[in-house]
């Protein structure tokens, strides 16, 4: 053996390793993090530095919980999330399900759900925008030529149609990648299962229930959390679409923690209502774990 | 039946999935009173170029957009190296050695994860700002790195993971130090894992629009989610001329689509299932 080099401890090596991430990690993540906990006790006053920096105690926090425009959003965000989570997880699983038989060209039919996903959010926005408007788009010429309407609709002024809008094409944008976990879950199912369950005379339906959902349901609730987390931190394509216009009827938590810092220069009350959500993220997302320790699935 | 009604679903699937980029397509091959007069609306009557060659030529109407294009490309380039150097380097350790804090790594990715966006913008933008900062390509990537970081190693751990501990050791018999192992032996090795975690970093990075959104003020560094979501905002639009610059800015997404699909669901479903 040649021992003219000498090998380095592994913890030693391990730190010259991660000293560019921990560098990093520490610089942007961890002190922002931190000083973010001191910006929300603190009004920064930044378009007025003469003023300088004062300390607020818990004010900002309670302007936050006792903005009505905050509860507002907080609320459209719980609807979103619950619509777009469940609908986007259903037509995902529809759309595994269908690719899951034998189909001419299975991978080409794949490649194109994929696009929706793949592509910058704003541009999903703008997709849909074009489609929506009022004037020139193609979703009221389409229902116009059907005869289903008669006037134009402002889709995305409209105080009802928008949100419902942003349903549609945040549940477009996000089911394939439902459909491509759940298409990856169906095919760890062991076909002899199904073979044995015909032989004992099951019916397709039955057979759904009985082996395929089970076999889902490990993937249903890790889909769950991803889904959920995203949702409520949704803003580009909310952003791109609506501004959350008309009237704040689309102002989701994070558009309204945007213009708190952003278009009021408060940051402070931005930095507080971030912990709130962030909060409120970590306790969905408990409650998930929970269930999954219930039903055993790790 | 069975066998039909499949089609049918499948034929339903698939006009929801298209439709909107049709749709779109359409406007960006379309002249303005085609558009205007509703002429145009589902089939293109005059194929018209136009509305490319002005957003690549960097028409007024899209001033910036030539040059938003140029900026994400340069911070999606630089942030998918070094997401890949540092990312290699950190994945390697979490994989192959033993530390303090090791296990603790999990709860930073869950972390990052979980934290919306704005909750880690507003203070970097206000640090930034008092070190005068803001408005440079550099913040965007080195913001984009220390958030991506975290979850890049989770998924490049895998990769290691799958290469035999005896490769090392025979390396390390053969007189390399740990890093001659590592950058001669372990690297070569994991291509594809790099590969494929590359395409992801490169997707989060072009994607990304929080980031340059509160960082960037100015065309010197405003990336081209920005630039469209600008051109979106105004209150005279020229739709084809949008659309065709919407086109051209979904380009490398879905040429990494076409190309690179299997590395990408590879570090998607790396990172979702385990």
């Amino acid at each position: 053996m040649n021992h003219n080099t000498k090998i380095m401890s592994e913890g030693r090596f391990a730190l010259i390793l991660l000293a560019p991430t921990l560098l990093l990690i520490v610089g942007l993540l961890l002190y922002p993090l931190l000083y973010s906990i001191y910006l929300s006790f603190v009004d920064l006053n930044i378009t007025n530095p003469a003023i300088g920096t004062k300390f607020v105690g818990f004010r900002n926090f309670m302007d936050n919980l006792s903005d009505p425009v905050f509860w507002n959003s907080l609320k459209i965000t719980f609807n979103f999330a619950f619509v777009t989570v469940i609908g986007s997880l259903l037509v995902g699983l529809f759309a595994a399900l269908l690719l899951n038989n034998k189909i001419r060209a299975r991978g080409l039919f794949r490649t194109l759900l994929l696009i929706p996903w793949a592509i910058p959010l704003v541009i999903v926005g703008m997709i849909w925008k074009l489609i929506l408007h009022p004037n020139y788009g193609s979703l009221n010429a389409l229902l116009m030529k059907a005869g289903i309407i008669q006037h134009n609709i402002v889709w995305l002024s409209d105080a009802n149609w928008s949100l419902v809008m942003l349903f549609i094409s945040e549940i477009w944008r996000s089911f394939p990648f439902v459909a491509l976990l759940y298409l990856a879950a169906l095919q760890t199912i062991p076909q002899d299962l199904f073979e044995a369950a015909s032989v004992d005379g099951a019916t397709k339906r039955k057979a759904f229930w009985h082996i395929t959902m089970p076999y889902l349901q490990a993937t249903t609730l890790v889909l769950l959390i991803l889904r959920t987390i995203d949702a409520f931190r949704s803003f580009d394509l909310i952003f791109a679409m609506t501004k959350g216009g008309p009237a704040n009827k689309t102002e989701i938590v994070g558009l309204y923690l945007y213009k708190q810092g952003f278009t009021f220069a408060n940051f402070g009350g931005s930095a507080a209502g971030s912990y709130i959500v962030t909060l409120l993220i970590l306790v969905l997302v408990f409650i998930y774990i929970k269930l999954m320790k219930v039903h055993n699935i790790s | 039946m069975k066998k039909l009604l499949m089609y049918i679903g499948l034929a339903i699937l698939m006009a929801f999935t298209l439709a909107p980029f049709l749709s779109t397509l359409t406007t960006s091959f379309s002249t303005n009173q085609d558009i205007i007069s509703g002429a145009n609306r589902f089939f293109p009557r005059h194929i018209t170029f136009a509305n490319f060659e002005k957003a690549i030529m960097g028409q007024s109407a899209l001033s910036g957009f030539v040059s938003s294009m140029f900026n994400s490309l340069t911070v999606a380039a630089v942030t998918t190296f070094f997401c890949l150097l540092f990312g290699a380097l950190g994945a390697y350790a979490f994989a192959r050695l033993n530390f303090r804090f090791r296990d603790s790594f999990m709860l930073l990715v869950l972390i990052t994860q979980m934290i919306p966006g704005i909750a880690i913008l507003i203070p970097i933008y206000v640090i930034f700002r008092q070190m005068g900062f803001l408005d440079t390509k550099t913040s965007i990537m080195l913001a984009q790195m220390a958030f991506n970081l975290p979850f890049i190693i989770w998924i490049m751990r895998s990769f290691f993971y799958s290469i035999p501990k005896d490769l090392e050791e025979a390396a390390f018999i053969d007189g390399l130090g740990r890093f001659g192992a590592l950058f001669r032996i372990i690297m070569p090795i994991s291509t594809p894992g790099l590969f494929a975690t590359g395409v992801f970093a490169f997707m989060n990075s072009w994607n990304d629009f929080l980031t340059p959104l509160v960082l960037t003020s100015s065309q010197h560094a405003k990336t081209m989610p920005v630039a469209i979501n600008e051109f979106l905002g105004r209150f005279t639009v020229d739709y084809g001329l949008l659309a065709a610059a919407g086109f051209i800015g979904i380009i490398p997404p879905i040429l990494i689509i076409l190309f690179f699909q299997r590395y990408l669901i590879e570090g998607l479903t790396a990172g979702a299932v385990k």
